[in-house]
């Protein structure tokens, strides 16, 4: 094939819009912070997240100290780091099964219409109908406490947002020309499906993986609180919260130093979602 | 109504200085492919043009009151309100009509834009007329705003050859009755030759050609408007006449 | 039977209501037959019909002789080809025009069966890939180096060329043209005509060009059928037909063609 003409390849063009996107460029990098962070947890932090000082609990920020220690002594700097690690870890490894499964079937579903459609949408409703969290709570509550019964709740309805999404988006296309002419030159199914059409939606599953990723971290984060997620003593954020809010009004640190490494993370990840949107031209 | 070295930009300029004048009672075209500026110049006229674009230059003035209709009627119909409510509407506010003299008088407009069955088609709603109808039925609304110009934005761009013969008719005794000034904006040099007495030619922005029609099409000096009509695919005469 | 298409008696019904009735047309390899329509005569469903992606309520479709089968074979797919009104939504955003002429190319081992039947010299399947897509840009009059381009870097006609060379990639028999023409600028309408004009000329194609514009048909077809509501009221040579339309409707579609006044030479 000639590569004489000016023809600039997309992803070249797509880099070129990407810098010149704020949110993208501020969100990446607030992420790459994060994870450089919760990667090199054990070789950066100053002190072991599980070392014990009990003569020297609840001790305010310091140079020793940067973030205090909490209630036991230990470092609260070390354990955000380390905690960090276990909750990118979760959400982002109980992130991946939700989002094969929901773009198989939203493509599929889409693609295939008819009654097949109708029963996904259906199941889909029915998931709808519950509350989110009455659903993960139940289904951790059945499978026990943990890393485990994160990975198995998601797994059962992580898959929902994709399905619905990417079902509607494969829809729009399948009336679009190109997809009807490649049907009409004699391609498979498969290859139209896997080929075509799973490279038109794959930006929307990304930017929704954004979001979903964001949410399972705050879901990991809200059953560490409640006691029903990362068991101790591995370093939580959520557990780190639960048991520094006794103090919040006299050592507010203990508490609220561990809730802003959430919040940061929660808005690396949305800015980069939002960025990628606008990158793709999404809306 | 005299358009003088109009110029409109948004991150680009897109109309480089347009100059067009339309006298009282004349019917002037405005031709162009896609991207020509035609439609845009007709929007900078009535205050609307889309967001993101501002006039930066230039003047328009119109004698009297300028109203406008568009190749796809269905966008500036209210889908919810029934035809005849719609035309009422505006002959209340403009004219300022009771109520039951509005509904007359969009009865009245409905004649004048030979619209049949009027009575019943007053009561319908916009999706359940034909394109034919709808183009009609925003002419009415058009001339509910009683307009001494009327702008035409490819108004029969998307109607069967037989709807839009009928349209052009309309046109054209409506500009005899009334007194009415046109312009018409299509990428059809033909159907504005039907219509119009003088023909502006745009090209990116630009007026690359004006004058009489029948000279224009006679005798092109612009080679882009010969190749305009160069496009114009031709078709043998039909024997026996063309009456119809 | 005899060679091309051959439709008798079709029908297509929605809905309880036949929206095309008893419709029969022959095209003839080499031939373009118009069929010319206002909206709602039910051509685009006629189109469909022939392509296969709509069932028929009656009639049937022989293509060569031999009748199509409701669901059509790959190959029988491959046979009859459609170019669609819109340029702008019938080519995939994401792939070069060279890979999408190149896929099709490699789904129905167009190379290897040349090859085979090829005995002197063949080169190797890769190269002939190469230099067919290189011809099939030459056949619509487009540049070679149009292949390593995106459908955003080309213009509607150019576009549209490429969706004709996409249906030619297959080596149908049949091309099936719904309003080719309808969405382009005017000074582009005609090179596209002229490209479907060269092809059914050279390559031997049957062409069914479809358009509600009879300045379009006259400028490129050999026959002329009139839609009206479903039913052909007038099948017509276009000699004939442009100067002496034997049914009042085709009369009053022809009149109703804006025309321009005279031109000097």
């Amino acid at each position: 094939m000639s590569t004489t003409t000016a023809a600039v390849r997309p992803s070249v063009r797509w880099l070129r819009r990407a810098r010149r996107t704020p949110a993208l460029v501020a969100g990446t990098a607030i992420l790459v912070v994060v994870g450089v962070v919760a990667v090199l947890a054990p070789v950066i932090a100053p002190y072991d997240p599980a070392s014990q000082d009990l003569g020297n609990g609840l001790a305010p920020p310091s140079a020793a100290h940067w973030f205090g220690t909490d209630q036991l002594g230990r470092d609260i700097l070390s354990r955000v780091m380390a905690a960090a690690a276990t909750d990118l870890r979760i959400a982002v490894l109980a992130a991946l099964v939700p989002l094969v499964v929901g773009v198989t079937i939203g493509l599929v579903s889409g693609y295939v219409g008819g009654w097949g459609d109708w029963l996904i949408g259906r199941v889909v409703d029915t998931f709808v109908a519950f509350p989110f969290y009455v659903l993960v709570i139940t289904v951790v509550f059945a499978a026990g406490a943990g890393e485990r019964g994160i990975y198995l709740a998601y797994a059962l309805v992580g898959w929902i947002t994709y399905a619905r999404v990417i079902r509607a988006r494969t829809r729009t296309l399948c009336r679009e020309g190109w997809v009807q002419a490649a049907r009409g030159g004699g391609l498979s199914h498969g290859r139209v499906l896997f080929g075509h059409l799973l490279p038109n939606v794959a930006p929307l599953a990304v930017v929704l993986l954004m979001t979903e990723i964001l949410l399972i971290m705050v879901a990991v984060v809200t059953l560490g609180y409640l006691g029903l997620g990362v068991q101790p003593p591995t370093p939580d954020w959520g557990t780190m919260i639960s048991d520094g809010q006794l103090f919040l009004t006299t050592r507010w640190w203990v508490p609220t130093l561990p809730g802003l490494a959430v919040v940061l993370t929660g808005v690396g990840l949305s800015l980069t979602g939002d960025g990628l949107a606008d990158v793709w031209r999404l809306r | 109504m005299r358009i003088e070295g109009l110029r409109v930009a948004g991150e680009t300029e897109l109309l480089h200085g347009v100059s067009l004048a339309v006298g009282a009672g004349e019917a002037v075209g405005l031709v162009g492919e896609s991207g020509s500026g035609k439609s845009l110049t007709l929007r900078a006229v009535m205050g609307l043009l889309p967001r993101g674009l501002r006039v930066t230059g230039g003047t328009v003035e119109v004698d009297g009151r300028a109203a406008m209709i568009f190749q796809d009627p269905l966008t500036f119909l209210d889908p919810l309100v029934r035809v005849g409510d719609q035309v009422a509407e505006v002959c209340r506010v403009v004219a300022g009509l009771s109520r039951r003299a509005s509904r007359v008088r969009a009865l009245e407009l409905f004649a004048d834009v030979r619209l049949d069955d009027r009575a019943v088609l007053a009561r319908r709603y916009p999706h359940q007329l034909s394109g034919g109808q709808r183009q009609r039925v925003l002419l009415a609304l058009a001339l509910a705003q009683e307009p001494d110009l009327l702008l035409c934005d490819e108004p029969t761009t998307a109607l069967d050859v037989t709807v839009q013969r009928e349209v052009l008719d309309l046109l054209a005794s409506l500009r005899a009755e009334r007194g009415l000034s046109l312009v018409f904006v299509s990428h059809d040099l033909a159907v504005v030759a039907q219509l119009c007495d003088r023909v502006v030619v745009l090209r990116d922005g630009e007026v690359v050609e004006a004058g009489a029609t029948r000279d224009v099409v006679a005798r092109p000096h612009h080679p882009y408007t010969r190749r305009l009509l160069d496009a114009v695919l031709p078709l043998p005469a039909l024997a026996g006449g063309r009456d119809g | 039977m005899a060679d091309g298409l051959e439709l008798t008696g079709v029908s297509v019904a929605y809905a309880g209501r036949r929206v095309v009735d008893d419709v029969s047309l022959q095209v003839r390899p080499g031939t373009i037959v118009g069929l010319v329509g206002e909206s709602g005569s039910g051509k685009t469903t006629l189109a469909r019909a022939v392509v296969g992606t709509v069932g028929l309520a009656g009639g049937t479709v022989h293509l060569d002789g031999t009748p199509l089968a409701r669901r059509r074979s790959r190959t029988e797919r491959r046979a009859v080809q459609l170019v669609q009104q819109d340029p702008y939504a019938s080519l995939n955003p994401l792939l070069t025009v060279g890979r999408v002429l190149d896929e099709l190319l490699r789904v129905h081992r167009l190379a290897e069966r040349r090859i085979a039947s090829d005995t002197a010299g063949a080169p190797d399947a890769g190269a002939w890939r190469r230099a067919r897509c290189a011809e099939l840009m030459g056949l619509v009059g487009l540049e070679a180096d149009t292949l390593g381009r995106y459908p955003r870097q080309l213009s509607g006609g150019q576009r549209q060329r490429v969706a004709i060379a996409r249906a030619l990639a297959v080596e149908p028999r049949i091309l099936v043209a719904d309003e080719p023409t309808s969405a382009l600028d005017v000074t582009v309408q005609r090179t596209v005509l002229d490209v479907l004009v060269g092809l059914s000329a050279r390559v031997g194609l049957g062409v069914l060009l479809i358009s509600h514009d009879l300045s379009v048909i006259h400028a490129a077809c050999d026959d002329v059928a009139v839609l009206r509501e479903g039913r052909i009221v007038e099948h017509a040579p276009a000699a004939r037909f442009f100067t002496h339309p034997s049914d009042p409707y085709s009369r009053r579609l022809l009149q109703a063609v804006p025309r321009l006044p005279e031109r000097a030479p």
